[in-house]
């Protein structure tokens, strides 16, 4: 080193500092944590045992808030201690890296929303939608028990652990730790579930904008916005992200609005009343084209817009819950807890409450994000536990607001909305039939409330709109119009819900396919080296015509699916999900045993569960003789009424409709097979290697080397006293060094 | 691997919201330009979507001492789309 860093200040605070404030307990501090305590003890009580006709949803809040907070305090520090162990005297890779592109060092708190926005999307708002139906508590429990042990686990572990290998995303570790076989089962694995992800987030914006004029007239609209944002940044005003995200957010609050009017129109109806066969291949035409074109045109301003209005949105219901604070009238176990029949998503609570939610208790795609883009942009190492287990607890909050919204609507209603057309006949008779013929308590469905409910947001039908975002919607209009508007504005946030959710559902979609693109382009380029080369137009046009004729296969089998699609499918992207997760899981227990690491605990029990979960969910999908929940089981029954000559069988009533059933199943029942076998092959050789590292106390690191820091910045959202200490020093030091800066050039 | 040591200076003339932002802090990361509640608003959502990524780049130029002229910010746009277009990032469910 050219300059002695002995002049600098410390670049980390001492370990004796760091005991010093976590065993600071002052009578203040006691008191707080009691208080925090307290409250989200009695705020569990409330929730679990005293149950009376209704329950206030600011309990909710409390419950979710108090227990992150000591989760965050308490166990997140235990594993920062026991596993992680970072050193602020570690230069991370944005500071060795920094090359003013992806490697850049970035303030903890920006870069706590910039990873919150990469990892939320429409998962945690769609699955607690679905678990609804088993009553409040059990979705309740696993999204807020879930996220402390298991979701924020994982996203802690590997974003600390690809930080300090230099960014390296989670196919490279998994090469790394695992091997060949491994590493190749798990790239496949993870390229076959981002297949499966894409498609069933596609066809919930499918199943929202069916037969809508409204909500196809607005979403669409947000496609010419975009293209002219991304013109308008190239050309116009290079940079100014936050005021053209400001124009494009006016603009689209315009076409909300100029939908209900081109709704109410002859010319209006007549063109954007689509039949969802329709939009689906629009989604599947659109999602080549914007994968093919360039990333400013499209991607790019259509990511500023999702990230402006996720965050704004979320902002928004959080605030509007609190004031509105609604009462809740569903009950804390439905009548279908102890069953295995229940109507939207079949199957009994144990395994399948887990994977209908995925996204807010444990998501492994964001194992995705947190290796690879997030850790290139992190100043210090202590500040991983902030974003990747603070930043996660985000996300599950948004989940539990997205439980809140759905019960606060009725909940005759609520079935109505989300059982399958299948079952309603898709009209209001047979809704009000089915729904009051399941014999729920307190449940009287009359004609006039979904003809009123519909009519109140400006759509012609809410039968049978599955999927989760239109009850979202309901639920988010419902709690808005209270704060907002009354029932004259319902039908705006009806559809400000459904834009909001669209949109960054297609902003999913076409940043999925490039990703799955350049993933496929890396395996193939294995056997033809000229894949590698992605600026190759024809390999680009391939491979990404290969990705979106996968998924796009699987959207137009979702929609066309006389059993309902959404609901037979859902399970399988919670499935996924949590494989992906278990994967991920296997992949960090591998590289903490490699440090010989003690407390693995941490890291078994969420993997176990994981595990366990989804090979019993897989299993029941695969083996399950109940045609509903089954896929081989409705397989045979279907090909063997066939095979009898019927013409129709249960919902399906042509040849042609039972012979896609029978399509449709192998399919998924294949998918349930492969996704299971893949990932049972990862943890397996993540097992065997964590094994053998125990028996030999650890093995070589895999981390990049050790780089001295030669900056400094807190490592929480709020300094303590011996931070505010050490930037003081700093402050001071650069003041008397006005021109110096601290850190070299490669 | 990546050399330390190096005391690169920042150019006194560094002007703007970079320059300031250069000098405020003692980290890397771009600070925000002042201490009232709009200055930090606006650097908190100006971070999160991304548009300080011209004024970090200026300031690693800068403590990078490189001899060659810093991109203009049209240009810096450009390298940096160009950049994504080969380089994907995700975006979660």
């Amino acid at each position: 080193m050219s300059v002695d860093s002995a002049e600098l200040p410390p670049v980390s605070l001492t370990e004796e500092q760091v005991e010093a404030e976590e065993k600071r307990w002052t009578p203040v501090r006691i008191a707080t944590w009691a208080a925090i305590a307290v409250l989200g003890g009695v705020a569990w009580v409330m929730l679990a045992i005293v149950r009376g006709e209704t329950i206030n949803a600011i309990w909710f809040v409390f419950a979710a808030v108090c227990t992150y907070l000591i989760a965050y305090r308490f166990y997140a520090t235990y594993i920062e201690k026991k596993i992680t162990q970072p050193d602020d005297n570690r230069a991370t890779p944005a500071e060795y890296k920094e090359n003013g592109q992806d490697y850049m060092p970035t303030d903890r708190r920006v870069l706590y929303g910039h990873h919150f926005a990469a990892i939320a999307g429409a998962g945690p708002l769609v699955g607690p939608v679905l678990a609804a139906q088993l009553g409040y508590l059990p979705g309740t429990i696993w999204i807020i028990v879930g996220v402390v042990l298991a979701g924020a686990v994982q996203d802690y572990l590997v974003l600390f652990f690809s930080m300090r290998r230099g960014g390296r995303s989670l196919g490279q570790m998994a090469r790394d730790e695992l091997g060949k076989v491994g590493g190749t089962a798990a790239l496949l694995a993870t390229l076959t579930i981002m297949i499966i992800i894409v498609a069933i987030l596609a066809l919930v914006v499918v199943n929202a904008l069916g037969e809508s004029p409204w909500g196809v007239f607005s979403v669409g609209m947000t496609i010419p916005i975009a293209l002219f944002m991304g013109v308008y940044l190239r050309y116009l005003r290079p940079g100014k992200v936050s005021e053209v995200s400001l124009i494009g957010f006016v603009l689209l609050i315009l076409v909300i609005v100029a939908g209900g009017w081109v709704a109410d129109t002859s010319w209006g109806a007549e063109w954007f009343t689509l039949d969802r066969t329709t939009i689906a291949w629009g989604i599947i035409i659109y999602g080549f084209i914007a994968a093919v074109l360039p990333v400013w045109l499209l991607l790019a301003p259509r990511d500023y817009l999702s990230t402006f209005m996720k965050v704004g949105t979320i902002v928004m219901l959080a605030v509007a819950i609190v004031l509105v604070r609604p009462e809740i009238t569903v009950p804390a176990l439905s009548e279908f807890a102890g069953r295995s029949d229940a109507p939207v998503v079949a199957g009994p609570l144990f395994p399948f409450l887990f994977v209908t939610i995925a996204c807010g208790a444990l998501s492994g795609f964001h194992a995705l994000i947190s290796s690879g883009t997030t850790p290139k942009l992190i100043e210090k190492e202590r500040q991983t536990k902030f974003i990747g287990y603070g930043g996660m607890l985000m996300e599950s909050f948004v989940a539990i607001m997205a439980l809140v919204a759905a019960i606060s609507i009725d909940r005759g209603i609520y079935f109505a909305m989300n059982v399958s057309a299948a079952a309603t006949g898709g009209t209001v008779e047979g809704a009000v039939a089915y729904v009051n013929g399941l014999g729920l308590t307190g449940v009287n469905l009359t004609p006039e409330m979904l003809e009123t409910a519909a009519a109140n947001v400006g759509e012609e039908s809410i039968v049978s709109r599955t999927g989760g975002a239109p009850t979202l919607a309901l639920g988010l209009s419902h709690i808005m119009q209270q704060l907002i508007g009354g029932t004259s504005l319902m039908s705006f946030w009806y559809h400000f819900a459904i834009m909001f959710e669209a949109l960054f559902i297609l902003t999913a979609v076409d940043a999925g396919t490039r990703v799955a693109r350049f993933m496929l382009q890396d395996s193939l380029g294995n056997f033809w080296p000229r894949f590698r080369d992605t600026s190759w137009r024809t390999g680009a046009w391939v491979c990404t015509g290969i990705m979106v004729a996968g998924w796009g296969a699987i959207l137009i089998m979702g929609v066309t699916d006389p059993l309902g699609g959404i609901n037979t499918l859902f399970p399988l992207f919670g499935i996924a999900n949590q494989l992906l997760a278990a994967l991920a899981l296997s992949i960090c227990l591998a590289i903490a045993a490699r440090q010989n690491r003690k407390a693995l605990w941490v890291i078994i029990v969420p993997l176990a569960f994981a595990t366990v979960v989804t090979t019993v969910a897989s299993l029941y999908k695969i083996f399950s003789s109940v045609p509903s929940i089954g896929y081989w089981a409705q397989h045979a029954a279907f090909k063997d009424a066939l095979a009898r000559g019927e013409t129709s069988f249960g919902t399906a009533g042509s040849v042609e409709a039972m012979e896609a059933v029978v399509r449709n199943t192998f399919i998924q029942g294949t998918l349930s097979i492969v996704f299971v076998v893949l990932t049972l092959i990862v943890i397996a050789t993540a097992v065997m290697a964590t094994i053998s590292s125990i028996r030999s106390g650890g093995a070589p690191t895999t981390e990049e080397e050790f780089v001295q820091s030669r900056i400094y910045a807190p490592a929480g959202i709020i300094s303590t006293p011996a931070e505010k200490d050490l930037e003081a020093q700093w402050a001071a030091y650069l003041a008397e060094h006005p021109v110096e800066r601290v850190r070299g050039h490669h | 691997m990546a050399q330390t040591g190096t005391m690169a200076p920042v150019d006194p003339e560094l002007s703007g919201d970079a320059g300031r932002a250069a000098r405020r802090t003692a980290r890397l990361s771009v600070g925000p330009t002042g201490d009232g509640w709009w200055d930090r608003t606006r650097w908190f959502i100006r971070g999160m979507l991304g548009e300080n990524a011209y004024q970090a780049y200026l300031a690693h130029h800068e403590r990078s001492g490189c001899p060659t002229p810093a991109l203009s910010e049209r240009d810096y746009w450009r390298w940096r789309t160009d950049w994504q277009e080969r380089n994907p990032q995700g975006r979660c469910c």
